[in-house]
């Protein structure tokens, strides 16, 4: 899989930490070019210098990606830039841990909208260049909690069930174009966001261990690995799909 | 990726089982070929051998428990260990629902589905006390939708595979092994030559890429070495659907 993506050019939300970093940094070792977007403009500084190392462009842009204006010139700055887009990886996305009835409807719609709105917008952009250029692969991350329930975490599980049924959708309107849609849900995964929050008290460690049958949280690289695979030319004869990365999350009920 | 990983094959002298031999020669691994099919089997090995590459048959009717045992007793002997197993053999039937006999519903169930029991049972014990191993079972679309051309019979050994793999993922995770099955589409293959004109367009009319091939064996291939390899590390018990969208579940 090494060094035959010279050329093109993959773009990721939330690309500056986690899961999305460590994508990006596995497509550019493939030789991907990368775009990335987060909204912190510090860390995707760091993170565009660590990209570059692996002899690759690197172009970001700090945005809120449940602003369609923002995505909107993002995405055609990165275009006007490369000429392409061959990869999407949308990945960025917000948790919330919260009883239904103590949930406010502005925080409802702010997990909405950036873990489902951010997909509709950046399928939308870029998914018009490449229906242009017919050809492309989008990666959606999602997670398990799009089938499985866990109290408190309604607008979360919400957004990752939307997303996995806007890449069915979009599997079958684009396959015409050869653009290949498909998911990743990840189970728990050991990102400084959840390590944060376990360090808070927000999360317990052992329990989240103990839902896989594999009895550890997953780590980032177990994820981004998939994103290559996917991303890579191996992955021809799958779309509309989602790959579960849980470490036996889903079938341990 | 797999470099002197050791690999065994059922089915290695089919057209998948053809492809997922090269595939992970590809990636050095060290590959035994399990087929009953003695002279396609050597033949496959010959001419890759002459190539440099570490491979080897062994002929093995998979439908008996004794002939299994006999292949796996040779490996575990000359290699005294095993990696990754892949569970590929199988024969595809079309007999309609009012003419199956019970003989060859058990026909086809210890061929597609006791093997792969069989095989993994075998497989863990080994992987077991290395506390590392992959095991990959080739299931099908039909194993998931049911079949209207495809036999009773045949869907239900294949819906019977995805079980044996979440059972097989749930009891030996712990153990460092990981358990995954793929569900291939349709492919371009000698399972699907001699399938009738219109079976074949109608489904290729429903692949939502294409619409005018079917899938390549190596196609199917290149996913399960990626399965195989410690980057699908934190796949387990999942079944992945390598179909060109004709059934998005």
């Amino acid at each position: 899989m090494e060094d035959n993506y010279r050329g093109s050019v993959a773009l990721i939300t939330g690309g500056s930490r986690g899961i999305g970093f460590a994508s990006a940094k596995a497509l550019a070792e493939m030789g991907f070019d990368i775009a990335l977007c987060s909204r912190n403009r510090k860390e995707l500084e760091k993170a565009s210098e660590e990209i570059k190392k692996e002899n690759v462009n690197c172009l970001f842009q700090p945005i809120d990606v449940s602003r369609e204006p923002e995505v909107i010139t993002f995405v055609e700055s990165v275009y006007d830039a490369y000429k392409r887009i061959d990869v999407l990886v949308n990945n960025a996305g917000i948790q919330l841990n919260k009883p239904f009835l103590e949930l406010s409807s502005t925080e409802w719609h702010s997990v909405l909208a950036i873990n489902l709105d951010s997909y509709f917008y950046f399928c939308k952009y870029v998914g018009k260049h490449m229906t242009e250029q017919k050809g492309g692969k989008i990666i959606n991350i999602s997670s398990v909690l799009s089938k499985f329930a866990l109290p408190g975490r309604a607008p979360y599980s919400v957004s990752k069930a939307g997303i996995e049924a806007l890449t069915r959708i979009l599997a079958s309107e684009w396959a015409k174009y050869s653009i290949l849609v498909n998911a990743i849900a990840p189970g728990h995964v050991d990102t400084e966001l959840v390590r944060s929050d376990i360090k808070r008290g927000l999360l317990d460690e052992k329990i989240m261990q103990e839902r896989g049958v594999l009895g550890r949280i997953g780590v980032i690289d177990e994820i981004s690995s998939v994103v290559a695979f996917l991303a890579s030319h191996k992955a021809s004869y799958i779309t509309g799909q989602t790959f579960v990365v849980d470490g036996g999350f889903s079938i341990k009920k | 990726m797999l470099k002197d990983k050791i690999v065994v094959i059922t089915g290695g002298a089919g057209s998948v089982g053809n492809a997922l031999v090269r595939a992970f020669l590809e990636e050095d691994a060290i590959v035994i070929s399990l087929d009953k099919n003695k002279e396609r089997g050597e033949k496959i090995v010959k001419q890759l051998k002459k190539n440099g590459k570490r491979v080897s048959f062994i002929e093995t009717d998979i439908s008996e428990p004794a002939s299994i045992d006999k292949a796996f007793n040779a490996i575990f002997k000359k290699f005294s260990t095993l990696d990754v197993l892949v569970n590929n053999a199988g024969v595809f039937s079309s007999t309609p629902v009012l003419d199956i006999k019970p003989s060859s519903w058990d026909e086809i169930m210890k061929i597609n589905l006791r093997s792969v029991f069989l095989c993994s049972q075998k497989a863990v014990q080994i992987m077991m006390k290395k506390g590392y191993g992959k095991i990959i079972n080739v299931a099908s679309l039909g194993g998931q939708t049911g079949g209207t051309f495809a036999s009773a019979a045949y869907s239900a050994s294949k819906a019977g595979i995805i079980c044996v793999t979440k059972t097989f993922a749930k009891n030996f995770g712990k153990f460092g092994i990981r358990v995954n099955c793929v569900n291939p589409g349709p492919l371009e293959s000698e399972m699907t030559k001699d399938w009738p004109l219109e079976v074949l367009n109608s489904l290729k009319k429903s692949m939502l890429i294409w619409q005018d091939k079917l899938g390549m064996p190596s196609e199917v291939a290149g996913v399960i070495v990626f399965l195989a390899s410690d980057k699908a590390n934190l796949i387990h018990g999942a079944q992945i659907d390598v179909n060109g969208g004709i059934y998005i579940g």
